[in-house]
């Protein structure tokens, strides 16, 4: 991405270049924090932060979810990075999407993906595991492929008999993404010795763990993105299982998973990013300026403020409901309308248009019934995971809030409409 | 959740839509980032419109445009994605493809959300193309992939009038019931002009809209048959228009009024409202093509030609006026003009298929039989559903004998029409002359299913019946034919096989009376009309189908049957347009002496039939097979295939004929006057040239020299015509000057050879040339007088020709002289017939007996019996 310099636009090219909805925020190559990183208001990341500190017994297992745009990746990045976190755990991130095959996922495909991933990136950054558990691992390496090579019963694979473990990992991992009849047969072969997968996770662990003195933490990206049925195959039906590895995990899990009722037994586990309080449920007419700061902060690193009328940055902000992804989202369209206009500035017209537009955009997909929902939420604030409300809280429709207890409220743009 | 209206203040021009999508591609390439978007539409004619502006866009940014068309494999081939998205570089991915039922699936879904995140990871820019139904869908059923989105544009705006009318024009209907592809789609064609016609606003702008609307619903309920409310679209459609001054339109509407009167049935007010369309837009060709198409249909010829003539005057290369002119042609038999109005419309209109569907009736009807097929073809090739062409290559391929494919070429006829009871008809002739009996039963089974009220295929079934041996099945089909057939010549034939499956049975009774019957019908004929009638049994017009459909042959078997029953009518002789001193009728007034006295040096008149639908052939008369390798035979087959106009044929024959003997004269010169006809000059010069070095007597050379002159006149070489003139007069001064109205095929004398005079024989027989066939089979007794075979032909030739006394004494002379019981019982058989010709019931009684008794196999024998008295057919 070497035109992302992560620096502050001073024309609308490069604002409409920092204001992309998905831009991921990686730290810099010294370890510092995104230039575009901002702390949120009660910094709810710290809540993960502090659980994971707290003192264990074993290793701690958490859920991470939160809305579409609301920052979990880059908050994850930014997790890997606290120093607190650094001094206690040897931290990994990778994207599960990596691994495996996404829209095939298999809890046995996590919990492979955790012990090769592990393996291969203590190795890649010059750690070093006794010989010992090399061989171990080389013989229960050994066990997989004679398995695999029976099952195959002697045809030609393109299963390569790799030389090392590394190279067995790094393959399986990669025939576990691309190859559903290699996929389907070592998940068979993995569920013949589940425990003892486990057990070579838990191997590799402890001998990292051994070697640095820091626990093994695992942040798993992009679990978000199986599907609903897949996410509950995987951390409802086989949750004792993923539970057993002996390190630090952390999950990504979807709102669709987070809002769903198998969660409930897990819910306390589980940390939900909310999005920025803008005002307080059941009163637009008090901004909270913390908030607005927040937001506004958001939108002063990455833009020139002289490229913005103040009236329409904050007219920006109520309409993104708190949430960055609609705040880049408003701004980007925004910047799309002042540009066409050759106008200097975004002003307040562009603000207008684009949330017109938005709104348009819900306008032909909601029903009468989802307004009149939609009413009601306004009116009461109230928050239920139910498959009601669910789809809206999907779609953005409705936004998540979360102060003293847990609340919602109807994405500020479509209040218009529900005025009409 | 359901889509809503956008209100009309929120909605955007569609320049600035445009504008938008162009802007956000523009930055997402000039910073390599991803870019998602999606595009809703409810117009297709919209998004054309949209794609094109932005595909031109894209190509001005140096983009190239991707199309991806999705379907219900896409969401299990994710290699094959990545594959397709693993080069990005200056490019922007239009998808499409998507469906209510791909977006229902679960797996597909799943996909689309794997899918967004690897674009933003290749930092794809991509437009997904959906209607609003699936906008709507996606965002119920994905709502992750939903909100990945960078942007959604709508596209609300309705189709221009323009698009709406010419795609009216081109889609809806295009004037004659064929013109059009296909009426597949009709009911969602309507359904979505109703939806736009409920949603147009009540304003005075959308009043064009709203006008084409209702012209185009009143052309699809006409084209569904709902005439009715076809009425009524256009007539508001016509009260609309006449508020926007629109004289084009109005006529349109007329044009489009005139359609639904004339489906009613009332021509008049249809050819008025022609007429009142054509006040209105003088210029608009179609009225006029539709008023000829009108006339045309009615009959009334005249009208149609001046109709399209019009339409001509005011566009000369509109293949449909020349398409309709040359229909009119075809109809008053004007071949030559129909074939030049057709090439003109395959001229303008290369892909018109109607065209050569003219050219190949025309070819069909003239004996140019291999350019009839080939014109077919090309119209098949244009479309598959012409059930026209299916038919006319059926019918060919059956003439010529090619059963396989005419088999084929009728079930695709009936694949486009599977109630065309014609078709199963013929299909059903097809299967019986190949012997397939049981595939005939249930071809003539379907047609009768399919119209109980079809006489013919009820005799037909019970013709296969009885040759199938279930004799008594076939009495009440016979009977039951026997009630609705009108024309008598027609019961004639079904009483005949009724009489025949009555001596089957061995009830002659029965059989006798309804002989009786069949020639009391017959009675009223000429003895030539006798002789020519044809068992038209399985072939019923197919107006109906086609115009210029013929009928087909008759059904039934190999024998040839007695004059009054099955000889098939003959096609009239067509006016060929030669030039008179190329070929003509041989005047002499004592032909037959001439013919007896030079029987070699037959003149052949090409007043003779061509070569009638069936070929009838008595068992014994057997075609000259293919692999002989007489010359003379091949010539004489070569004369034969002249007189038919199948001067291909004919070519073939004496190149065989050459390439057995390569010194036979006449073989050369025969092959040199048909390339005269063809206008093959060159290669008629060379091979008259070399004709009149091999042939050694003065008389036939001077026809060669003749033929020569006749040639350099065509080339307006006189001074050489002269020359070869005088030559030919030089070597038979006795004929000088006569020559020149005869162009004469020759055939070289062979009085060794009764065999070949019997196979000559049989050669003219075949083209119902029987005083020929009489004198060569007389020649060939003369060469063996115990030879019962030609005493028998030639009873048979006496028979063809009436002279039914004449005949007896030849029968038992064949009879006396044959050996083998087959045979006699064979003459037998035909001997009751002429005496049956001549009401002597008894002796034909006696006779058919004889046959009888002559054979052990009941069966075979009453099947012969009944071979010979259904008369001319061909058996496989």
């Amino acid at each position: 991405m070497s035109n992302l310099d992560y620096i502050i636009a001073t024309d609308f090219d490069r604002a409409w270049l920092n204001f992309e909805l998905d831009l991921p925020l990686k730290p810099t190559r010294d370890g510092m924090p995104n230039p575009f990183y901002i702390d949120r208001p009660s910094n709810p990341i710290a809540e993960l932060t502090d659980a994971l500190l707290a003192p264990f017994y074993r290793p701690p297992k958490f859920f991470f979810s939160g809305h579409r745009g609301c920052g979990k990746s880059t908050e994850l990045l930014h997790l890997m990075n606290n120093e607190e976190i650094q001094k206690k755990y040897w931290p990994i991130n990778f994207s599960i999407r990596d691994e495996t095959d996404i829209i095939d996922i298999d809890f046995r495909d996590v919990l492979l993906a955790i012990g090769g991933r592990l393996f291969r990136e203590y190795r890649k950054k010059g750690g070093e595991l006794p010989d010992q558990l090399l061989k171990e691992l080389d013989g229960w390496r050994g066990n997989v492929e004679k398995k695999i090579s029976t099952v195959l019963e002697g045809r030609v694979s393109s299963y390569e008999l790799g030389a090392s473990i590394d190279a067995f990992f790094a393959n399986a991992g990669l025939k576990m993404k691309l190859e559903p009849a290699t996929r389907v047969e070592l998940r068979q072969i993995v569920e013949t010795d589940i425990t003892g997968l486990i057990a070579i996770i838990n191997h590799i662990a402890a001998a990292i763990y051994s070697k640095e003195r820091r626990i093994p933490l695992i942040l798993i990206d992009d679990m978000d993105k199986p599907d609903l049925d897949k996410a509950r195959a995987i951390f409802h039906d086989r949750r004792e299982i993923m539970m057993q590895p002996n390190c630090a995990i952390v999950y990504t899990v979807s709102s669709a998973l987070f809002y769903s009722k198998e969660f409930d037994a897990i819910r306390d586990q589980a940390l939900f990013l909310p999005n920025i309080n803008l005002h307080p449920a059941g009163d637009l007419s008090c901004n909270f300026s913390q908030g607005y700061t927040t937001l506004a902060r958001f939108i002063s690193l990455r833009m020139d403020l002289e490229l913005i009328e103040m009236c329409a940055l904050e007219q920006a902000v109520t309409y993104s409901g708190g949430v960055f992804r609609e705040l880049a989202r408003i701004i980007r369209t925004s910047i799309g309308r002042a540009r066409r206009r050759k106008a200097e500035r975004i002003e307040m017209e562009d603000v207008e248009w684009a949330a017109t537009e938005i709104r348009n955009e819900y306008r032909r997909i909601l029903d009468r019934e989802d307004i009149k929902l939609l009413k009601k939420v306004r009116d009461n604030n109230h928050l239920e995971y139910s498959e009601r409300l669910r789809p809206l809280l999907q779609l953005l429709a409705l936004l998540e809030y979360r102060d003293n207890e847990n609340w919602c409220d109807v994405h500020p743009v479509l209040r218009k409409m529900l005025d009409d | 959740m359901t889509e809503q209206t956008l209100p009309p203040q929120e909605s955007d021009p569609f320049g600035e839509r445009i504008d938008i999508l162009t802007d956000e591609l523009e930055l997402s390439i000039q910073w390599q980032r991803p870019c998602i978007l999606m595009v809703a539409y409810a117009s297709e004619y919209v998004r054309a419109d949209f794609v094109s502006m932005l595909e031109n866009s894209l190509i001005d940014m140096g983009q190239r445009v991707v199309w991806v068309h999705v379907d219900s494999q896409s969401s299990s081939k994710i290699n094959l994605l990545n594959e397709t998205f693993k080069e990005t570089k200056n490019a922007v991915f239009f998808v499409d493809g998507f469906t209510t039922e791909l977006i229902e699936k679960k797996d597909f879904r799943a996909a689309l959300n794997y899918y967004k995140d690897l674009f933003a990871e290749k930092n794809v820019r991509i437009l997904f193309w959906l209607t609003h139904k699936d906008a709507l869908l996606i965002a119920q059923r994905a709502p992750e992939f939903w909100t990945a989105r960078n942007r959604i544009i709508d596209l609300v705006e309705a189709p221009k009038p323009e698009q709406i009318l010419r795609s009216t024009l081109e889609s809806a209907w295009q004037g004659t019931f064929e013109y059009n592809n296909h009426f597949d789609d009709t009911e969602a064609k309507i359904t979505l002009r109703e939806s736009f016609l409920t949603e147009l606003p009540r304003s005075a702008e959308s009043t064009g809209t709203r006008a084409n609307l209702l012209l185009t619903l009143g052309v699809l309920h006409w084209r569904k048959g709902d005439y009715e409310k076809a009425d009524e679209m256009l007539q508001n459609a016509l009260k609309v228009a006449a508020r926007m001054h629109d004289n084009w339109f109005e006529a349109e509407c007329f044009n489009a009024i005139a359609l639904v009167k004339s489906s009613l049935g009332r021509n008049d007010e249809a050819i008025d409202a022609y007429k009142q369309a054509i006040k209105l837009a003088p210029d608009q060709i179609f009225a006029w093509n539709n008023l000829g198409n009108l006339c045309l249909k009615i009959q009334r010829n005249d009208e149609a030609m001046i109709a399209f003539q019009k339409a001509i005057e005011h566009n000369a290369k509109d293949p449909i006026s020349w398409n309709g002119l040359g229909d009119v042609y075809s109809r008053i038999e004007y071949i030559d003009d129909a074939i030049a109005a057709y090439r003109k419309s395959i001229e303008y209109g290369p892909m018109f298929p109607h065209p050569w569907n003219g050219l190949g009736e025309m070819y069909a009807r003239i004996g140019r039989t291999n350019e009839a097929v080939l014109a077919f073809q090309e119209a098949i090739n244009l479309n598959q559903h012409f059930i026209s062409s299916w038919f006319g290559l059926a019918k060919l391929y059956a003439k010529q004998e090619r059963y396989r494919e005419a088999v084929k070429a009728y079930q695709q006829a009936l694949n486009i029409d599977p109630k065309n009871t014609s078709v199963w008809n013929e299909l059903g002739t097809i299967y019986f002359n190949a012997k397939r009996y049981q595939d005939a039963v249930e071809s003539f089974l379907k047609a009768i299913e399919l119209d109980r009220t079809f006489a013919w295929a009820y005799s037909n079934l019970g013709l296969a019946h009885s040759t199938y041996g279930r004799v008594k099945d076939s009495l009440p089909l016979y009977l039951k034919s026997l009630g609705l057939f009108t024309d008598d010549k027609d019961k004639a034939v079904t009483w005949n096989r009724l009489a025949n499956s009555y001596r089957m049975l061995n009830d002659y009774g029965n059989a006798i009376k309804a002989y009786q019957k069949a020639d009391a019908l017959n009675s009223g004929a000429s003895p030539k009309e006798e002789e020519n009638a044809s068992d038209a049994a399985v072939t019923e017009s197919v107006s109906d189908m086609a115009p210029q459909a013929e009928s087909s042959q008759p059904v039934e078997g190999s024998d040839a049957a007695p004059v009054e029953e099955t000889e098939p009518q003959p096609e009239p002789t067509p006016e060929v347009e030669v030039t008179p001193w190329v070929v003509s009728p041989a005047q002499d007034a004592q032909s037959n002496a001439t013919v007896t006295h030079t029987i070699g040096a037959i003149s052949l008149q090409m007043s003779l039939p061509l070569f009638s639908n069936a070929t009838v052939l008595e068992e014994e008369y057997e075609a000259p097979k293919a692999d002989s390798t007489n010359a003379r035979v091949w010539n004489e087959k070569g004369n034969v295939h002249f007189r038919a106009a199948a001067y291909d044929e004919a070519i073939v024959a004496y190149e065989k004929a050459i390439n057995l003997d390569h010194s036979f004269g006449w073989a050369y010169c025969n092959l040199g006057l048909t390339y005269l006809t063809q206008n093959r000059y060159a290669e008629a010069i060379l091979l008259l040239q070399k004709s009149i070095e091999l042939l050694v007597l003065d008389r036939d050379r001077a026809v060669a020299w003749n033929g020569l002159g006749n040639l350099y006149r065509r080339l307006n070489d006189y001074d050489n015509a002269v020359v070869a003139y005088q030559k030919a007069d030089e070597l038979d001064p006795e004929n000088a000057g006569v020559r020149d109205d005869v162009e004469s095929f020759h055939s070289e004398q062979n009085t060794n050879n009764a065999r070949v005079w019997n196979e000559l024989g049989d050669l003219f027989f075949k083209s119902n040339s029987y005083l020929e066939a009489a004198n060569c089979y007389s020649k060939a007794i003369e060469m063996e007088p115990m030879n019962s075979s030609s005493f028998s032909n030639l009873a048979l030739c006496f028979t063809y020709q009436s002279k039914f006394e004449e005949a007896i004494p030849l029968y038992l002379k064949s009879i006396e002289l044959s050996h083998a019981d087959a045979e006699k019982a064979a003459s037998w058989n035909k001997l009751g017939n002429v005496y049956r010709k001549l009401n002597d019931y008894d002796n034909a009684v006696t006779a058919y007996q004889n046959a009888v008794k002559l054979t052990n196999e009941q069966t075979t024998v009453v099947s012969r019996a009944r071979f010979s008295l259904l008369g001319n057919c061909y058996v496989d």
